[in-house]
């Protein structure tokens, strides 16, 4: 995480006081010089691969000779190629990775241009320029961790920005909530306590020492990215943008519908308008949309095997729920109000579990070890 | 953390409450935070 | 109680706001400059004592006709504050209009840009005739800074640069309470001009009753950008502003596609209060998609909304939308600015009225003057501090509509038992349209002077968004080549943009009644229909949608909104939007694209796109 804590460093020292102290129009410019600046210094390959997708998603649009269609197409093709380069395995058996690394950031700028050209392409987005759309993507505080923010909101509050105290104070609280969440809870209760106590309990207890392993692995992902997507909210409220949310206490989710409308929201939320929408409207088939959307989640992580498992599990969890569930116009005041409540909280265990149980394909590394995992929990 | 205090008790208690509260979680975090974090994917990305 | 109990004067005030405490507060800001008490305390005693130069005495009256509305501002406050008579002249006014302005209203002097001195040579005859250069702002000033370089020489023969030079001079202490605040002349035939005079007392006592109803101090910020030469853009603005110290915006002027950034005004300057036309709460309801949250902000109170006749529909829908209150304000020019006032506290809010009168007295009388029951309608009469003097140089006119300081609004209206009144009808003949009020025997006055119009009528017919639009009927001299665009061109010449007729018709006669006037009734209908053979529409797509969505997200039609979004509606998920729209194709008989299903957010939205697809096939 060395990147992080200098992106941090250098985004309240270096781009917090030129938001503020520079003349208005000046103020978001320079925050965006900067970024490209902090990008050549830690990672050059990332400084270009930003500029050229950037570069390319924005003028493509501009070239009078191709229709619409064509635009749209080639700039999602430029930038999801450059994405499947350096997410793919295939790089890395070429022994390239190793070298060069990914670009920082890259697939969370690879999706807002996604966005930007199909917005763009639906001619839903507001009037701006080149600029406007290099200081959405050269923003620092969610250059690496996200959230997958929206140009259109991005530039009205770019619009909208003013000196608030009130909102700075918030952005320096969530950042140190952020920081609690990660080193307190993450690192010290769940990496290190929890790690012991599942050791000890190991040796007589393998099943529940798995179990716990599993909780562990799910709850400490999203207590990290939670974590850290809290200190990305928080620098961008030192700098006067606010991003949306990326979490809302999806653990608390009844079905796995609702759980992915409150984890990671800015990703599932882009699933659902770029990949399922546009796969329901073509093909009318709700089965194929879901599973479509949810595979592209899964591999937007990385592109792999393990990923691509998960994604579907996920995906096939939330049709099981689609078919299952009450249909939504009936009446629910037949059964008294305790059976709700326990229902509900049923249905929040069986949420929780479905999900850090899907969660066992990422953590291990090979199916073998997946398989053994499962052994050891069911049967004893 | 300030503003929802500031329901229970009055405006001063508040405020050095909250200052409390944060120098608490500053110390917890730099105490803690050079233990081994997990091995965590987020990174690559 | 015709009065406010107590309010400042203008001695008061300037003295006051020239006080330490207010030295570095903010009192105009635009998009890129910032006017301090301080700097306008300082211009207002620079410019007494160029006025004092010039020897002119409280009371004078000194034409102002000014596009900077930096200069415009400080310019009018300077007269304000030294006891002299503004005279306003809209820079957009038209040169023979000017000259009979000038000429019967008879200035001492002249403060304007040089084009008018140019358009209107007699102007320069005056005294003091000061051409305005507006002082330029200093761009990039950190640079010039960090290089040394000095500001350059400006030109000291212009105003506001000659000011430099000279001292401060010292305000009048009192300032008698009859003498004439300001004039605005009203829409109207150059036969009968209408100036309205508002003395000291009656700015005053009103600003405090503006004050006291909006609930203003100096941290309210109120966001203006209505025209500074109409009574709700100055006086409800920059002077209001002032009255309490607090600031007035104007970020820019009202444009369509700028609705957007003026919505996100509210909360980057931290708007308290938002003065509005029904005409921009019209438009920005139909063309601010997603800007909902504009007015949820921890400093917004309510929006005011002036001028005109506040449709009850748009009221609603506009407040349910944004969830925010929109308080209906009934005045004149004649009353300064209000009268009668739709909240905002609850006790005098209802929708579809303009509520209560405020520090006046308010009665409903018949044609002979006999005050009718509640409930019955009759012209309205309102009494008050801030009733006009009277129309200047025009005294027939204004015992036509002053009569023993009654004053008669030209209104309909009707009071409930509860003491709400109601706007019904209007008995003058003036059209309102998005805010502006136009005499349509002005513009027929015109139109006749063309050498191949035999005659022509103008008169308002009512729209959704403007509230009224301006008709002109013409009937051409018999073989001459007239057309709607040379019409159109021709009145470009001789009226203001806002007082162009939205369409002119060639008919070959106008229809009469036995007396000889032209039955309006008939020639409306003519109207209608031409206008009407346009837009034909035999499908309800409000009612399909609806159905569509009330069977597609298991919701009551009558619950359902063209405002509601999938945010807004419980059942609607992705799949039931599939749903939904298949719901609409087997009504409609067609088939969305891809991209359309995609837009379709909101219920408006698919009404829109369906409106669309069938037009177009």
């Amino acid at each position: 995480m060395n990147e992080l804590n200098w992106i941090i460093a250098f985004s309240v020292v270096g781009l917090t006081p030129m938001a503020w102290l520079l003349p208005g129009r000046w103020q978001l410019p320079t925050v965006s010089v900067l970024t490209a600046g902090f990008m050549l210094v830690a990672s050059p390959l990332s400084a270009l691969s930003l500029l050229l997708t950037a570069s390319l998603s924005y003028g493509l649009f501009r070239l009078k000779s191709l229709t619409p269609a064509w635009r749209v197409v080639l700039s999602i093709s430029q930038s999801v190629l450059v994405w499947i380069i350096f997410k793919s395995e295939w790089p890395m058996h070429q022994g390239w990775q190793t070298t060069v690394g990914v670009p920082l950031g890259l697939s969370y700028y690879t999706f807002r241009q996604i966005h930007y050209a199909i917005e763009r392409y639906k001619q839903t987005l507001p009037v701006h320029d080149f600029a406007d759309y290099l200081t959405y993507l050269f923003f620092l505080p969610t250059l690496l961790i996200g959230p997958i923010n929206r140009f259109p909101d991005f530039y009205r509050d770019s619009r909208r920005r003013r000196w608030d105290a009130v909102l700075f104070s918030t952005g320096l609280e969530r950042i140190l909530y952020g920081y609690a969440k990660i080193v307190l809870i993450g690192n010290m209760l769940l990496t290190n306590k929890l790690a012991h106590i599942i050791y000890t309990l190991q040796p007589n207890h393998p099943s529940l020492a798995s179990y716990l392993s599993l909780i562990r692995f799910a709850t400490n992902a999203y207590i990290q990215f939670a974590g850290f997507s809290d200190v990305a909210i928080g620098l961008s409220l030192l700098i006067g943008i606010r991003v949306p949310e990326n979490f809302e206490s999806p653990f608390l989710a009844s079905n796995l519908n609702e759980f992915w409308k409150r984890y990671h929201i800015s990703l599932s939320s882009w699933c659902r308008d770029y990949v399922f929408t546009p796969l329901l409207s073509l093909t009318r088939q709700p089965v194929l949309a879901t599973l479509g959307a949810m595979l592209v989640l899964g591999l937007w992580h990385e592109w792999s095997s393990q990923y691509l498992v998960w994604g579907a599990l996920q995906g096939l969890g939330v049709l099981i729920w689609h078919r299952f569930k009450r249909p939504s116009g009936e009446a629910k005041t037949a059964q008294p109000a305790w059976h709700s409540n326990v229902m509900h909280g049923l249905g929040v265990l069986i949420t929780f579990h479905y999900f850090c149980l899907t969660c066992l394909v990422i953590q291990k590394n090979n199916w073998q070890a997946v398989g053994q995992t499962l052994t050891q929990l069911f049967a004893r | 953390m300030y503003q929802f205090l500031q329901k229970y008790v009055g405006s001063k208690t508040a405020g050095i409450l909250t200052a409390f509260w944060y120098l608490l979680l500053l110390f917890l975090i730099f105490y803690y935070y050079f233990l081994p974090s997990g091995q965590f994917r987020y990174a690559d990305w | 109680m015709t009065e406010p109990t107590s309010y400042l004067d203008a001695g008061t005030l300037f003295k006051r706001l020239a006080t330490p405490a207010y030295a570095t507060a903010s009192f105009v800001e635009t998009s890129g400059q910032r006017i301090t008490y301080a700097q306008l305390s300082e211009r207002i005693r620079k410019a007494s004592a160029l006025f004092g130069q010039y020897g002119l005495t409280e009371g004078d009256r000194i034409v102002v006709s000014i596009a900077d509305e930096k200069e415009t501002i400080l310019t009018f406050l300077s007269l304000l504050a030294n006891g002299l008579t503004a005279i306003l002249l809209d820079p957009d006014t038209k040169t023979s209009r000017a000259e009979s302005i000038l000429q019967m209203a008879e200035p001492k002097g002249v403060i304007a840009d040089g084009v008018f001195f140019e358009q209107v040579p007699a102007a320069k005859a005056y005294s003091m005739a000061l051409s305005v250069k507006p002082e330029q702002p200093q761009k990039g000033q950190l640079f010039r800074k960090l290089l040394g370089k000095t500001a350059s020489a400006t030109d000291t023969t212009t105003y506001p640069a000659l000011l430099q030079s000279l001292s401060a001079g010292t305000l009048p202490n009192q300032i008698a309470p009859e003498t004439v605040a300001y004039i605005l002349f009203t829409s109207g035939t150059t036969s009968d001009m209408k100036g309205v005079q508002i003395t000291h007392q009656g700015l005053f006592s009103h600003l405090q009753t503006l004050s006291q109803v909006y609930g203003l101090t100096s941290e309210s910020r109120l966001l203006n950008n209505l025209l500074l030469y109409h009574a709700d853009g100055i006086i409800q603005g920059p002077v209001l502003a002032a009255y309490q110290a607090s600031v007035c915006v104007r970020p820019f002027a009202f444009e369509i596609n700028r609705i957007g950034e003026l919505l996100d005004a509210i909360y980057k300057y931290r708007i308290t209060h938002f003065i509005a036309v029904p005409t921009m709460l019209a438009l920005i309801q139909r063309f601010a998609d997603g800007y909902e949250d504009s007015f949820q902000t921890s400093d917004f109170q309510f929006i005011i909304s002036v001028s005109s006749h506040l449709e009850e529909p748009l009221w609603r829908a506009f407040s349910e939308r944004y969830g925010v209150r929109i308080v209906n304000v009934y005045g004149l020019t004649e009353t300064v600015a209000g009268g009668l006032f739709s909240g905002p506290s609850d006790d005098s809010y209802r929708i579809g009225t303009v509520g209560k009168p405020v520090d006046m007295v308010a009665r409903i009388v018949d044609e002979t003057g006999q005050e009718v029951p509640d409930g019955e309608a009759g012209e309205l009469l309102l009494c008050g501090a801030n009733v006009m003097k009277g129309y200047l140089h025009n005294e027939s006119a204004t015992t036509a509509v002053l009569q023993q300081s009654w004053l008669h609004t030209g209104d309909i209206a009707i009071r409930s038992t509860d003491g709400f009144y109601r706007i019904t009808g209007r008995l003058k003949n003036i059209i309102v349209s998005g805010g502006v009020n136009i005499h349509p025997e002005e513009v027929t006055e015109i139109l006749n002077t063309h050498p191949d119009v035999v005659e022509s009528v103008s008169f308002g017919i009512s729209d959704d968004v403007f509230g009224e639009r301006l008709i002109s009927c013409v009937v051409p001299k018999p073989g001459s080549h007239l057309s709607e665009l040379a019409l159109t061109a021709f009145c470009r010449e001789y009226l203001e943009e806002r007082k162009i007729p939205t369409a002119i018709f060639l008919f070959d006669d106008l229809p009469k009644g036995l007396s000889g006037k032209v039955q309006l009734n008939l020639i409306r209908d003519r109207v209608r229909q031409l206008d009407n053979s346009t837009t034909s529409t035999s499908l309800d797509y409000t009612k399909l949608v609806m159905e569509a969505a009330s069977q597609a997200f298991k919701v009551p039609v009558s619950d359902l909104k063209p405002t509601d979004t999938s945010r807004t509606i419980a059942g609607w998920d992705s799949m039931a939007h599939l749903d939904f729209v298949i719901r609409l194709e087997k009504a409609l008989g067609l088939e969305f694209e891809t991209a359309e299903i995609m837009v379709m957010n909101s219920l408006q939205n698919a009404e829109s796109i369906a409106r669309q697809k069938t037009s177009s096939r």
